[in-house]
């Protein structure tokens, strides 16, 4: 699936992922290949983000955001500390 | 014949202005430069928000819609004026305000009241001698100062909503200069409640957390903050794009003034010598005969 992260004014992340653990409102979550439509706000805490072949995930400490995920595609736009 | 001190005085005044606009040119095509990035940088962001709000739109049909579909009766339009704070920038503040004037002209026609909220104190007094007493007309500021601007576009668009959904306005635009060149620049009026989405084609059962009416609540004044904060850095691109072209212009005719100034010198100065060589000789011719 592939993986898109925005701030205002810069693109933080942008290409495929086998996995990403989201800090969702309601409790972290993890979206994996085929999961449902969803749209969530996010609250404070890790977004990670694990590629292909990669063990280690590639993280950002956000402060809210929300995320969209439908087709295979996950968007977030987020606020990070500044 | 003109003074030698005074077209000195006139060349000196002329190359310290020319030094000036030259210099407020260089500064705005930096400045230029700094918003066009921040306006790229931020499109995508706006772009994928607008997507999900598009998402959130199909699915929701009640009362809140009125912020998606907008009111049959709009009686208060509210209009958020985008002009500069500082001159020297051309026609940049006049064709803002001249388009304001014909925009309140055809509201007042229609029986309708603007609440208009200035951003730059130009159009702000400019405005003010125009509109009725029916009328509110209200100055923000914060939007000059960089690290301000993302804090103040939010601030007016969370009192936007909330005067939107308290009935106090029925619809929000705002009025700016989109800078398509650096020559070409457009007023235009911007629609910015109702919420334009576009339309998507994902029909897909989609999950809402934690449900559809707190995304709306905290996504619509976000996405209008990012829209008022996108007009805001559209209108300082196409100011300092027109502060820009001014003092090139500025500089140039600086230029031809200069040239013209340094010729009418040198004319004058070689003019004041052959008279001087002339007297020389003559009295020189005078003694010999005597």
């Amino acid at each position: 699936m592939n993986a898109k992260i925005l701030k205002l004014g810069k693109e933080l992340f942008n290409g495929e992922a086998v996995r990403i653990v989201v800090p969702a409102i309601e409790g972290e979550m993890c979206l994996l290949q085929n999961h449902i439509s969803i749209v969530t706000a996010l609250k404070k805490g890790y977004l990670k983000v694990y590629r292909p072949m990669v063990e280690r995930p590639v993280s950002f400490a956000i402060e809210r955001g929300v995320c969209s995920f439908s087709d295979n595609s996950a968007i977030f736009i987020v606020e990070t500390a500044a | 014949m003109a003074n030698l001190k005074e077209l000195k005085n006139k060349i000196n005044v002329i190359n310290s202005t020319r030094k000036v606009t030259s210099a407020m040119k260089l500064v705005a095509g930096v400045k230029l430069r700094k918003a066009e990035q921040q306006t790229n940088a931020s499109r995508d962001y706006a772009t994928e928000l607008n997507r999900i709000l598009a998402r959130l739109n199909q699915k929701f049909i009640d009362i809140k819609s009125e912020l998606f579909h907008g009111r049959k009766n709009v009686q208060t339009e509210m209009l958020i004026v985008f002009s500069s704070d500082r001159g020297l920038c051309g026609n940049y503040n006049y064709l803002i305000t001249d388009e304001v004037s014909q925009v309140i002209d055809d509201f007042h026609k229609d029986g309708k009241n603007v609440y208009i909220v200035c951003v730059g104190n130009k159009a702000f007094f400019q405005i003010k001698k125009i509109i009725e007493k029916t009328d509110h007309i209200e100055l923000v500021d914060g939007f000059y100062n960089e690290k301000n601007i993302v804090e103040a576009s939010m601030l007016l668009a969370r009192k936007g909503v909330e005067y939107f959904q308290s009935n106090v306005i029925d619809k929000i635009s705002a009025v700016y200069t989109k800078s398509y060149s650096a020559i070409k620049r457009e007023v235009e009026l911007k629609k910015l409640i109702p919420i334009k989405c576009e339309p998507t084609n994902d029909k897909s059962e989609t999950i809402f957390e934690p449900n559809v009416d707190e995304i709306i609540d905290e996504l619509v004044p976000y996405n209008l903050g990012i829209q008022i904060y996108q007009t805001a850095l559209e209108s300082m691109t196409s100011e300092q794009s027109s502060r820009m072209t001014s003092m090139d212009n500025a500089t140039r005719n600086a230029d031809s003034i200069l040239s013209e100034l340094r010729i009418t010198y040198n004319r004058t100065r070689q003019y004041r010598i052959t008279q001087e060589l002339t007297e020389v000789i003559s009295g020189a011719d005078a003694i010999a005969e005597g």
